[in-house]
């Protein structure tokens, strides 16, 4: 359009606005009310809530709020009084994990991952988060790349991060971890590289990391050491925590020659005897092999595996490191495809099997909490102490119960006979119930029932269930076991001394419930102890009631409880 | 027909002294006649043509209309009942009779920033309805004062996280307004509503608990404050509209005005109550800090007779 098509209509523009007596008005008032719709709210209310996630940290519960860049920390106090607090993290959250001792919550983000930030904010980049109820605990960690996988060390110590499977780059490498030290802050050495997290590129023939174990410190060759063994989909890797920069050790478990790929399982790590020389790590494999590397001394550099592969006949389920008689180590391997186990000699190699009567695949060592007093034998004066021989629990997923199996060597017998309990149902999993009683193990089952299993009197309690969907979990100190049915109104309190149960009705069904401390305890006292039912509905509620009333069948004061809903709402005017 | 469609645009055009839009008139006086019809078919005067400024309700002495440059409009023939002052009649001097009402209907909007106004609304505009009736209390040929009660209503609505939350207000003020005419048409005026708001504020959401009256589950609060409201605006006279000389006459008023509306703050907490139940302690759901504050603007119809 020119100039001479515009100009008439200004023209006539103004002749109406001037020939019109309630223009004026009507163009001041319209610009008036263009102007109340100004002004936009922040995005969070807009935000969706289905991506939450909660977590009970030991003094707080924490919700992951993805889509609103948070994490809702809500505690409690000694008069079951909540308070919400949330804390912001960055931008893209792509994985939380708590740490296993419940104290820390980790977050992963990717930051703006190269998009446009939303408009008055800063561009963020990739990083870890630690998030606690203290602010002073709370950490940043600048990562190079974006990542989305996260393993922890269950020391506390490390957390080593990579590419998952999820991964949405563009391109990814896989074997590319980052090591936090999360003991320290985040670091930049000299020339701009960062000291913390440190990047480190596994050397790889093919295969990416599946799973990660930290060990305990060992004494290696070089000293005492903590290592990070790295499972992928064909071999192991080691890697040094003392130098997590230098290359790692990689034991391919497939030959040149071979083109059948043999998997790694799991591994199992053990120190040994006192001494530098005689810590092992034994790597079960899906095959019917398992190798144990000893990490013997190195021309060029501390340590060095040196490997020992042994046949157990079949493909072992599980493996654990054992003491037998006279504190001799031995590797023990449950192969339920042949109806055994086998305790191999790590330092000859040589085999015993030990028939079990069930195709038991699972195997925990319980041998501080099932050692009857009568079973240690004594020492005789000036006798040095004689080390207990390790007793092991066997379990099968798949039906055949539960069994004890004594690793002692007694006459006419390699080792002591297995000695099976009283539970024929299929155990999916075996929970500790803690510090009260170290001496019982929940055992969960398949069907329509559970057992307290009371590892020095070996018996099993059992317990009849509405359901085969409960979900157990034994209260912090170990006294009591609470057990409820997801999308139920249901709360069972089983009182682990006496075996009691009884039940209490939450107003809303639940879905998840939680014990954690009050946060305001008196220096030096015990922290009483909340119990949270958490329902995912809507923007979450939460009932808070004393635990230790909550399961108190006496107690009147049990259906006390202080009531919240909304939980996904609170805190977001303060964004 | 065609005459009776025409003889608007007539009436206007011998008052206005100019050509005007003709569908904006034609609205303008039929308005007017409906109005007039419903109040009994009162004598139906133009705007502005026999009458003063408003707040002058001296006796109102008929101004003769400018010459009109136009050609000569047809005849006009009111409706059965309905007379108009335009020529012979407005020659004679009219003593209206004055009761001193006045009545308005608004629409008035106001720009909150309050952050609590977010769970509730995606902007920061708050729409409410107003209605206002006064009486006139002193009478000058420049200054008319008027005392009277004013209530608002508004709601707003909105989502929150999926969640559907709203707001409603009603407002109810002791309404102070001054008015001094500027012309003809026009009158300025002042105004000042103290008085005291209601805010319900609500959350439906599944999370709440449900009470056996309610099918749905709800976190809710009610809350008073005092508020109050100050603005000032024009008055543009549409019509005036009499029965007879010693009637009152009834004149309609096209408003638009500006001001702030001021309310203290206070805490947004929601509670959800459901059936009473023993051992349970509510805690609200905290959504900040919530105040009506910030400048308006309102449109509006007044009468006033």
């Amino acid at each position: 359009m020119s100039h001479h098509d515009q100009k008439p209509a200004r023209d006539h523009l103004h002749l109406h606005l001037r020939r019109s007596p309630v223009a004026p008005a009507g163009v001041a008032a319209a610009t008036l009310l263009l102007a109340l719709g100004c002004g936009g709210r922040n995005p969070v209310w807009d935000a969706p809530v289905g991506r939450a996630q909660p977590f009970a940290l030991d003094d707080a519960l924490a919700v992951v709020d993805p889509d609103a860049n948070r994490v809702v920390l809500l505690t409690t106090d000694v008069t079951r009084r909540a308070r919400v607090e949330a804390v912001p993290i960055q931008r893209g959250m792509r994985a939380a994990t708590m740490a296993p001792d419940r104290s820390r919550l980790f977050v992963v983000s990717a930051g703006d991952a190269g998009e446009m930030p939303p408009d008055g904010s800063a561009e963020q980049g990739p990083a870890l988060e630690v998030v606690t109820t203290s602010v002073a605990g709370r950490r940043t960690y600048p990562l190079s790349e974006p990542l989305d996988g996260i393993a922890l060390d269950p020391r506390g110590e490390w957390a080593v991060l990579f590419a998952s499977k999820s991964a949405g780059g563009l391109v990814s490498n896989p074997n590319e971890l980052l090591l936090v030290d999360i003991g320290k802050p985040a670091g930049v050495a000299a020339g701009g590289a960062v000291a913390n997290p440190v990047a480190h590129t596994l050397r790889s023939f093919g295969g990416k990391p599946q799973r990660f174990t930290f060990t305990d410190p060992l004494e290696l060759p070089g000293g005492l050491r903590r290592l990070l063994i790295v499972e992928t989909e064909q071999d192991v890797a080691i890697v040094d925590l003392l130098h997590p920069a230098d290359p790692e050790i990689t034991v391919q478990l497939t030959s040149g020659q071979d083109a059948r790929r043999v998997h790694p399982a799991a591994v199992a790590v053990t120190d040994g005897d006192p001494g530098p020389n005689d810590a092992r790590i034994a790597i079960r494999t899906d095959d019917r092999n398992v190798v144990i590397a000893t990490l013997l001394p190195a021309t060029d550099r501390d340590f060095s595996p040196s490997l020992n592969l042994t046949d157990v006949g079949a493909v072992p389920s599980d493996t654990a490191w054992v003491r037998t008689d006279a504190g001799a180590l031995g590797l023990a391997a449950l192969v339920p495809g042949a109806g055994k186990a086998v305790v191999i000699d790590p330092t000859t190699g040589l085999t015993v099997d030990v028939g079990l009567p069930a195709a038991y695949q699972r195997l925990s060592l319980v041998t501080a909490a099932a050692t009857k007093a009568s079973t240690v034998p004594a020492a005789g004066p000036g006798a040095a102490v004689p080390q207990p021989v390790d007793i092991a629990l066997l379990w099968n997923a798949n039906g055949g119960g539960v069994a004890f199996w004594e690793l002692g060597r007694v006459a006419g017998q390699p080792y002591r006979s297995v000695e099976t309990v009283g539970v024929t149902s299929a155990v999916t999993s075996v929970i500790d119930v803690g510090s009260a009683h170290p001496e019982l193990k929940i055992l969960q089952t398949r069907d329509t029932a559970f057992f307290v299993l009371d590892l020095k009197a070996r018996t099993s309690a059992p317990f009849q269930t509405s359901s085969a969907s409960l979900v157990i979990a034994p209260s912090a100190g170990g006294t009591r076991a609470w057990a409820y049915v997801p999308g139920s109104s249901q709360i069972a309190s089983i009182d682990l001394q006496t075996l009691h149960a009884t039940e209490r009705r939450t107003e809303r069904p639940l879905s998840s419930l939680f014990e954690i401390a009050a946060s305001d305890a008196a220096p030096g006292a015990r922290a009483p102890r909340s119990l949270i039912a958490l329902t995912q509905t809507g923007t979450w509620a939460a009932a808070v009631y004393d635990a230790a009333s909550a399961g108190d069948a006496n107690d009147a004061a049990g259906d006390a409880h202080t009531d919240i809903a909304g939980l996904l709402l609170e805190g977001i005017d303060a964004f | 027909m065609r005459s009776s469609r025409r003889s608007p645009r007539n009436v206007l055009t011998a008052t206005g002294g100019r050509e005007p839009e003709v569908g904006r008139r034609a609205a303008k006086v039929l308005m007017a006649a409906a109005i007039a019809t419903i109040l009994g078919s009162p004598r139906t005067t133009a705007a502005a043509e026999s009458t003063p400024a408003p707040g002058g309700d001296e006796p109102r002495p008929s101004t003769p209309a400018p010459p009109s440059t136009e050609p000569a409009p047809a005849p006009y023939f009111p409706p059965a009942g309905v007379t108009t002052l335009d020529t012979p009649a407005a020659a004679r001097p009219i003593n209206h009779r004055i009761i001193g009402i006045d009545a308005s209907l608004g629409v008035r909007g106001t720009r909150l920033t309050s952050l609590g106004l977010d769970p509730f609304s995606r902007d920061d505009g708050f729409v409410q309805a107003s209605l206002t009736l006064g009486y006139r209390a002193v009478h000058a040929p420049n200054l008319d004062l008027s005392l009277g009660v004013e209530w608002d209503y508004g709601l707003a609505s909105s989502s929150a996280r999926d969640s559907r939350t709203s707001l409603e207000v009603h407002e109810l003020a002791v309404a102070l307004c001054g008015r001094v005419p500027l012309s003809r048409r026009f009158a300025a005026f002042a105004r000042l509503t103290p008085g005291a708001a209601r805010l319900e504020a609500q959350v439906t959401d599944a999370s709440a608990l449900a009470s056996g009256s309610s099918p749905t589950a709800s976190l809710t609060q009610v809350h008073w404050l005092p508020s109050a409201a100050a603005s000032a605006g024009l008055a543009f006279r549409v019509a005036s509209v009499s029965r007879s000389q010693s009637a009152p006459v009834f004149d309609y008023w096209l408003t638009a005005e500006a001001g702030y509306h001021y309310s203290p703050s206070y805490a947004l907490e929601l509670r959800s109550e459901g059936r009473s139940a023993a051992g349970r302690d509510v805690q609200p759901l905290a959504l900040g800090d919530l105040s009506l504050r910030g400048g308006f603007a309102r449109l509006g119809m007044a009468l006033t007779f």
